[in-house]
């Protein structure tokens, strides 16, 4: 397959033709949101115009075509993860997939005493949920530590191996670190504990096949890999999605209710109560459409590049503290750093008066910098759209920055 | 990096005002930001008057504007002339009511907000028995990370 072509691929992105602040946008926040290529908005638009009504409902022709768009999106996505397109629920985020967990499985499965792991690299999204079971259920909660170089040293696994449940990020969205979640996902299985992996900033970087991880629930987002917002996504293996009670009531969720009681649809419908998010739906399986066009191999050699070459830049900013893996290989692309005696807040306000959008502060996950011991920080994030010569433009800007600020 | 709006904000972050720890404070009060940020104030109280003020933390050029001259403005003031202190007149103080920045809002509110906490605080406990000291700031760690990626 051809390599990713950078300047082809910004063509794609209408937003890159903004100016901010009189100065051409340098978009490096994309572990935040990703932008949208013209592809995603423009199916987006096509489904209000041309197909809008609600789906799995009646048997008119949009209700029909309706169905088969949102199914279709369902098929794309689980075969992009290689799962079951029954195993794939929709949700509104990641957020909402992890909650999901904690709400059915967790309220089902986990009771008094029982052990569940976690890490302190986590999204709060993904370390909240446990904290708020544990306390309900008065279930024990072990949080694995991290080195200083943003890894979870080895002798942190008996955690997962003690575990009932685990749940853990693929990559961490300060530090970048890649979690080696095939081999948690082995050490949960030894004493038959199942393994949660939050899969919000690997999805849209890295080849994720979630049958050779052999983990048991994956959750992501689709906004962060070209999808609309509110549109997220929970991986469930069918033997664990068919025994867990159902999340919220409703519409769809039920196929017979009657007074004296219900009974609940099949697998994934179970989960999707009420009416879903369609066009969601159908942006986010447009932008797997454009992720495998490019080729995951194509859009993560393109971040190692990008890696390797702002991993070098950043840290020739005197005094510059860098955050998280040294190897590029360890990690996906997101760099975060402070600057002593520089805010991050003002860095990210300062750069902005030049058109560059980075990131500051806890970025959703504050325990990581408590464990870290570090004030809150700045961090540049790369998708499939940024350029070497962007990261080359924004470290004069930053040097530039911190003089006018000392 | 252009002369904007906010240099007065740059050079008071440069050379702010009151911007110290204070030995013997009667009462501190450490706030959080939403950011992340923290700032501790010390004040010293005669007769229910501010007779000194000062912080220290770990927060940005504009909490550090605004708590430079807000601190400057209460010297001398009575602590319910503190309280009634309103965003107006904070804007006044500060010279920029930010209102076309307005995720930057918390970071000028930060300061006084602390500082009325610390001044309720003394209202209804008197002097603190055992000030909060400031934490040791924290280390940087830079040199030994470049180090470990053999960088000089």
């Amino acid at each position: 397959m051809m390599a990713l072509d950078v300047q082809k691929t910004r063509q794609d992105f209408p937003i890159l033709e903004r100016k901010i602040n009189g100065h051409p946008l340098v978009y490096l926040d994309s572990g935040a949101t990703s932008q949208k290529p013209i592809q995603v908005i423009n199916s987006i638009v096509d489904y209000y115009k041309n197909h809008n009504a609600n789906v799995h409902r009646g048997v008119h022709t949009l209700s029909a075509e309706s169905t088969e768009m949102y199914e279709e999106a369902r098929r794309k996505i689980a075969k992009f993860i290689n799962a079951e397109p029954e195993e794939i629920i929709f949700t509104k985020n990641a957020s909402e997939a992890l909650n999901l967990v904690a709400y059915t499985y967790g309220d089902a499965f986990i009771s008094q005493g029982d052990p569940i792991a976690t890490s302190i690299m986590e999204h709060h999204s993904g370390f909240i949920p446990w904290q708020v079971l544990a306390k309900k259920k008065n279930a024990s909660l072990s949080i694995m530590d991290i080195t200083r170089e943003g890894e979870i040293p080895g002798s942190e696994y008996s955690k997962i191996q003690d575990a009932k449940l685990t749940s853990i990020v693929h990559a961490s969205n300060v530090l970048g670190t890649i979690n080696p979640v095939k081999e948690f996902a082995k050490l949960a299985h030894e004493n038959d504990g199942v393994i949660l992996v939050d899969g919000s900033q690997s999805v849209p970087h890295i080849p994720v096949d979630v049958k050779d991880l052999d983990c048991d629930f994956f959750a992501f987002t689709g906004h962060k890999m070209l999808g609309p917002t509110g549109i997220g996504v929970l991986y469930g293996k069918k033997e664990l999605l068919e025994k867990m009670p159902p999340f919220l009531y409703g519409g769809e969720m039920v196929v017979d209710a009657k007074v004296e009681g219900c009974k609940w649809n099949e697998i994934p419908h179970k989960f999707e109560a009420g009416t879903p998010n369609m066009a969601g739906t159908i942006g986010l399986g447009a932008a797997i459409d454009y992720l495998n066009k490019l080729g995951m191999e194509n859009v993560r050699a393109h971040e190692l590049e990008l890696l390797e070459h702002a991993t070098k830049s950043l840290l020739e900013i005197d005094g510059l503290e860098l955050y998280g893996p040294k190897d590029p290989h360890k990690r996906t692309g997101v760099l975060t750093f402070n600057i002593p005696g520089l805010s991050s807040i003002d860095l990210s306000s300062f750069m902005d008066d030049y058109g560059f959008a980075i990131r500051s502060g806890f970025h959703c996950a504050q325990p990581v910098h408590e464990a870290l011991g570090i004030l809150p920080s700045a961090r540049i994030s790369f998708y499939i759209y940024n350029t070497k010569e962007e990261i080359n433009a924004l470290i004069p800007r930053i040097n530039e920055v911190r003089k006018a600020m000392s | 990096m252009s002369e904007n709006r906010y240099q007065k904000f740059v050079e008071l972050f440069k050379d702010p005002l009151n911007r110290r720890e204070m030995e013997n404070p009667d009462v501190t009060h450490e706030g959080q930001n939403t950011c992340g940020d923290t700032l501790m104030v010390f004040l010293k109280i005669k007769d229910g008057r501010i007779e000194d003020i000062s912080y220290q933390g770990a927060f940005c050029a504009f909490s550090n504007a605004s708590a430079s001259q807000v601190t400057e403005f209460i010297k001398g003031m009575a602590l319910d002339e503190v309280l009634a202190i309103d965003n107006p007149k904070l804007f006044e103080l500060v010279g920029d009511d930010l209102s076309d920045n307005p995720h930057r809002l918390s970071c000028i509110l930060f300061p006084l907000n602390t500082i009325k906490q610390a001044c309720k605080k003394y209202k209804e406990n008197g002097p603190d028995k055992n000030p909060q000291k400031l934490k040791k700031d924290i280390d940087c760690h830079c040199d030994e990370h470049n180090a470990e990626l053999g960088i000089q």
